[in-house]
């Protein structure tokens, strides 16, 4: 899962631009799975046959990023914001281009932190003028803050994009275990979750599923000066209950702690008062089905250094092989 | 109809019975009938309070007064409007984060009618004042009349009013209990329990013992102040209610007193020094009969006492009060062991005051 | 016979907070399915009564009322007993101190919500709503004994019962939309089948209070009616409401005119009300109409979708007030639509 994860994280997804993120996936998922495609969206869609209820998966495969709006005559760079971005935590970051050019994200010089906005930054390419610039960069071009990976002390590693990729990466490690599903099974890698909710949508509506299931990150109470939650960080895979988005299947949630306890995996209840995730999108799809989450408790989130417990990560994957093979 | 009960239900009837400030009439009445023949006398109380007496064998010309209020916290009818809404005033404070939405009683003790105190849709704020109480004149009370005639035939300008609160026993083992007027019907029921056990033992009562139910507390005007002034008590001891904030977060030092260690015994709070031999009398008692009672840390609030302590030439007074969350408001809670360890105590400081007659 | 505030007054006590109306299903189902040939839980989020015409083909009317009410769920457990909570639906701070409520845990258990004695408020503080995650519910149990029937996650829900006030108003916890699932109920129950140009499907929706689009959307997938009317509540003149965004109390159900709603369906039912002589009221929602309506005329290959709301008071509240005629004539409305020949010419 963790090879996975440093892998999906080299490769930049920014919220419409997932493509090559869904190929090296599909070229994984295909030994294991026995279709899979990708839809008019670039939903990345895997089935594997089984006799049980059919049962979805989903973990959304963008990152949040920026993409570029125009270059000015100095050389710089001007963009507009691609998801929820928090300009505090990116200020003075460096940037990574799709073609590998790379540049720092600056604010107007002495604009205070509480003005910081997309149009009060630009970013340096290091370009002389702006007939420089544009042979590097043109409009439309996405770029997201440098990836990275780093280890901390015991079980936890921080870096980005951990939203969503570990997800994805959990689903890839799970799908090793598709000998052993005993439901009909449905993974989806979505686009464009993270600029409202997009991909899954027509994905669902395509797989009409029994059960829908999403696979992401959320805050957890434990932080430094966090919001009162009772997440915790290493408090394992967290089962959502709701989120300002969604409000799950009530027998569904009953159900997972049930199959988590059997399977002795450790969980823990969320209830998330802000932010949404595709299973909203899901729930809502065509007749709807019925719907739950399981979420990576992580900390500092949509920053270039989110953090989770591994072990954590490692819960929610035997919770979702176990719901897979699990009659329901 | 047989109004006489005893324990939680004898509680609840007072509980639940129409009694704001000015208008104890309906409380009184109830009290009236739940101590028939546990008395001596009745004494005339012209502010409306009932006064009964328990007399002593002689031994000694000391007289002991007990009290507690009747009345509960309400408001005041003060407009009818043309499409039958009504406005009011508050007796009880400004606060209107308790008063919006709920249940209410309004009228007179023979013409009693059912209202909510209305307020308009949230959605109808403006965005800019979602963090704002109700103001107090932006509501209404909705009796379900569609006009002015109509709102006029069940109530009438200077009507009074109370909240409309069911009376619940909940928590583990159903410890704690809620209800609109626990402050000071609690008291009441106790003087009431008090006063039955007192005059089934009534040959030992080497003192005249005074049982004043009084008028118009939660207004600070003391009707109790004439009462202490006609019966010429030399000690009063005076049961209430006491704002507590033993929840969850709050530090240590502002919690007041906690429910479930028995009631609380005043040293001072801001009307009153309490008299010390009394006070300290009564925590003794506590301590050698191992009936819990705690101190009240925190120099808050005020009650009758101060009103019976400078009546006449002087009353020596102490004051016990049951801990309650959320006082003033439709859901008064205090923990059931309380009120019962205050009857208990009650009784044992009257004893040992018996003694040292 | 079936008697429209005893009917209210069942439909109110079955706890439906947003996000647990799956629970209500045995003690819903006990009360309306004998009034249906059919009634059955829709996957997407609706509780679905059926009575059909007996023709083959007719078309399908499906009357859609939300079920959930607002509530509260369960956010942490701490010393002494006391929850923390947040919100299902739009909660309205202002009546929440000193509130009470259930919480539904492995049994339904009672609580208080605190509110803050004055020696510790700010001078002025009673002037200012406290945030829902400053605010706290007080059970009267310890925190080890609570976490054995309260979990992380549960439902809680408003105490307050639905009580008499004048004439025919009543007032209490969730008529928003008891009030308006009643009226469908009755009109279900009460229409002659041999008189019914269509079948009808009353749809009991969930999670109208937190996305305003409830389960009705998902509902009608599978329905696919020919046309809809969806019957939410609206607010009753009051001061401080403007009279154009407020209808009267007492003097009928009111139709929505609204860009979000078809027209033609709308003009129908006012003129069929006129005929039938059923008083009828009028509101301009102009872009969208603040019910299921917005989302649900959009689902499918498109549903003509009308608007028929009640009047109701103190909305959000746990007193909310309503008048049962408003009720009975809404109900007569869509009797009048479901027997009618014109609606689906």
């Amino acid at each position: 899962m963790l090879n996975y994860l440093r892998e999906l994280i080299k490769i930049q997804s920014v919220s419409g631009s997932e493509e090559k993120l869904a190929l090296y996936i599909k070229g994984e998922m295909e030994k294991y799975f026995d279709e899979c495609e990708i839809d008019p969206m670039g939903n990345l869609i895997c089935h594997k046959a089984g006799e049980g209820k059919k049962l979805l998966f989903c973990a959304h495969m963008d990152e949040i990023g920026f993409i570029v709006t125009t270059v000015d005559d100095k050389g710089f760079v001007h963009f507009a914001p691609v998801g929820g971005i928090d300009f505090v935590a990116a200020a003075y970051s460096k940037v990574v281009f799709e073609n590998g050019i790379r540049g720092i994200m600056v604010p107007e010089e002495g604009l205070k932190s509480d003005d910081f906005k997309a149009e009060k930054f630009i970013v340096d390419i290091g370009a002389k003028d702006k007939k420089q610039a544009e042979r590097l960069v043109k409009t439309g071009d996405t770029f997201a803050v440098e990836p990275s990976y780093t280890r901390l002390r015991g079980s936890r590693i921080c870096g980005r994009p951990i939203d969503d990729k570990i997800a994805c990466a959990i689903l890839m490690a799970a799908a090793r275990e598709a000998d052993k599903f005993e439901n009909d099974i449905t993974f989806v890698f979505s686009v464009q979750e993270e600029v409202g909710i997009r991909g899954s949508k027509v994905a669902a509506f395509r797989c009409r599923p029994d059960y829908g299931i999403a696979i992401d990150v959320t805050a957890t109470g434990d932080g430094h000066g966090s919001k009162p939650m009772a997440v915790s960080l290493g408090g394992g895979a967290a089962i959502k209950i709701k989120d300002s988005s969604v409000i799950c299947d009530g027998a569904l949630v009953k159900k997972m702690e049930q199959v988590a306890d059997e399977k002795s995996i450790k969980w823990q209840r969320e209830v998330l008062t802000f932010g949404g995730t595709d299973t909203a999108s899901i729930q809502m799809a065509a007749a709807g089905c019925k719907v739950g989450a399981i979420s990576v408790p992580t900390r500092y989130i949509h920053t270039a250094n989110e953090t989770i417990d591994t072990n954590d990560a490692q819960a929610c994957l035997e919770l979702v092989v176990a719901l897979a093979e699990t009659k329901l | 109809m047989n109004r006489k009960t005893e324990g939680i239900d004898l509680l609840r009837a007072l509980c639940l019975e129409f009694g704001p400030s000015g208008c104890e009439d309906r409380v009184a009445d109830l009290i009236k009938e739940n101590i028939e023949g546990s008395y001596d006398e009745l004494i005339e109380d012209r502010m409306g309070g009932v006064v009964a007496l328990i007399r002593g064998n002689g031994k000694t010309d000391k007289k002991l007064m007990l009290n507690a209020h009747m009345d509960e916290v309400g408001f005041m009818v003060r407009e009818i409007r043309d499409d039958g809404l009504i406005c009011f005033s508050s007796m009880m404070g400004p606060d209107t984060r308790i008063m919006a939405g709920r249940k209410v009683t309004v009228g007179v003790p023979e013409r009693l009618t059912r209202g909510v105190m209305a307020i308009k849709p949230v959605h109808t704020v403006d965005r800019g004042d979602r963090d704002k109480s109700a103001p107090i004149d932006e509501i209404y009370i909705d009796i379900g009349a569609s006009s002015k005639e109509e709102a006029e035939k069940y109530v009438k300008i200077g009507d009074y009013g109370t909240f409309e609160s069911d009376f619940v026993q909940f928590g583990e083992n159903g410890r704690m209990l809620k209800a609109k007027a626990l402050d000071d019907r609690l008291g009441c029921a106790l003087m009431i329990e008090t006063m039955r056990k007192i005059y089934a033992n009534k040959d030992n009562l080497t003192y005249d013992v005074y049982f004043a139910f009084t008028c118009r507390e939660e207004l600070g005007m003391g009707g109790v102040k004439c009462t202490a002034h006609k019966v010429r008590p030399d000690y009063a001891l005076v049961f209430e209610a006491t704002a507590v904030a033993d929840i969850h977060g709050v530090p240590e030092v502002s919690k007041v007193a906690v429910r479930g260690e028995g009631g609380a015994v005043s040293i001072m709070d801001r009307h009153t020094v309490y008299d010390k031999e009394l006070t300290q009398l009564i925590l003794d008692v506590s301590k050698e009969k191992d009936i819990p009672c705690q101190i009240k840390k925190y120099v808050s609030g005020g009650n009758d006492a101060s009103h019976i302590q400078r009546s006449a030439d002087g009353v020596k007074c102490a004051v016990i009060s049951a801990p309650c969350g959320y006082i003033h408001t439709a859901s008064d809670v205090v923990a059931l062991s309380d009120y019962e360890s205050m009857c208990e105590l009650t009784l044992a400081v009257l004893e040992r005051m018996n003694e040292n007659a | 016979m079936l008697k429209t505030k005893e009917l209210i007054e069942k439909l109110c006590d079955i706890m439906s907070v947003t996000g647990y109306e799956y629970k209500a299903a045995d003690e819903l189902s006990a009360l309306v399915s004998p009034y249906f040939d059919s009634f059955y839980e829709a996957v997407g989020g609706a509780y679905v009564g059926v009575k059909k015409c007996g023709r083959e083909n007719a078309p399908r009317l499906m009357i859609d009322a939300h079920f959930d009410e607002i509530g509260m769920i369960v956010t942490d457990i701490h010393e002494g007993g006391y929850l923390s909570f947040s919100h299902m639906g739009g909660l309205d701070r202002r009546i929440m101190a000193a509130s009470e409520v259930y919480i539904y845990g492995k049994e339904k258990i009672y609580g208080v919500i605190c509110a803050k004695p004055p020696h510790l408020q700010q001078k002025g503080e009673f002037k200012k709503l406290q945030k829902l995650d400053e605010m706290l519910i007080d059970t009267g149990y310890s925190k080890e004994e609570l976490e054995k029937i309260v979990s992380i996650g549960d439902g809680i829900g408003f105490y307050e019962k639905t009580a008499s006030l004048l004439g025919n108003r009543i007032c209490g916890r969730s008529m928003d939309n008891k009030c308006c699932a009643a009226a469908a109920i009755l009109a279900a129950a009460t229409v002659e089948r041999e008189k019914m140009e269509c079948d009808i499907y009353v749809t009991l929706s969930f999670r109208e209070e937190e996305s305003m689009a409830g389960g009705c959307v998902m509902a009608s997938y599978d329905i696919k009616p020919d046309a809809a009317i969806v019957t939410d509540v609206t607010f009753a003149r009051f001061p401080g409401v403007d009279d154009y965004e407020s209808v009267k109390m007492g003097e009928g159900p009111a139709v929505s005119l609204s860009a979000a709603t078809d027209r033609r369906l709308t003009n129908k039912i006012i003129s069929l009300a006129e005929g039938a002589g059923i008083k009828l009221q009028r509101t301009v929602d102009a872009t969208n109409t603040g019910t299921n309506a917005s989302a649900l005329c959009m689902c499918g290959d498109g549903i003509p979708t009308a608007v028929v709301s009640v009047p109701l008071s103190c909305m959000h509240t746990y007193n909310e007030i309503i008048d049962t005629s408003d009720i009975e004539a809404a109900a007569e409305v869509f009797k009048t639509v479901a027997c009618s020949k014109e609606i689906f010419a």
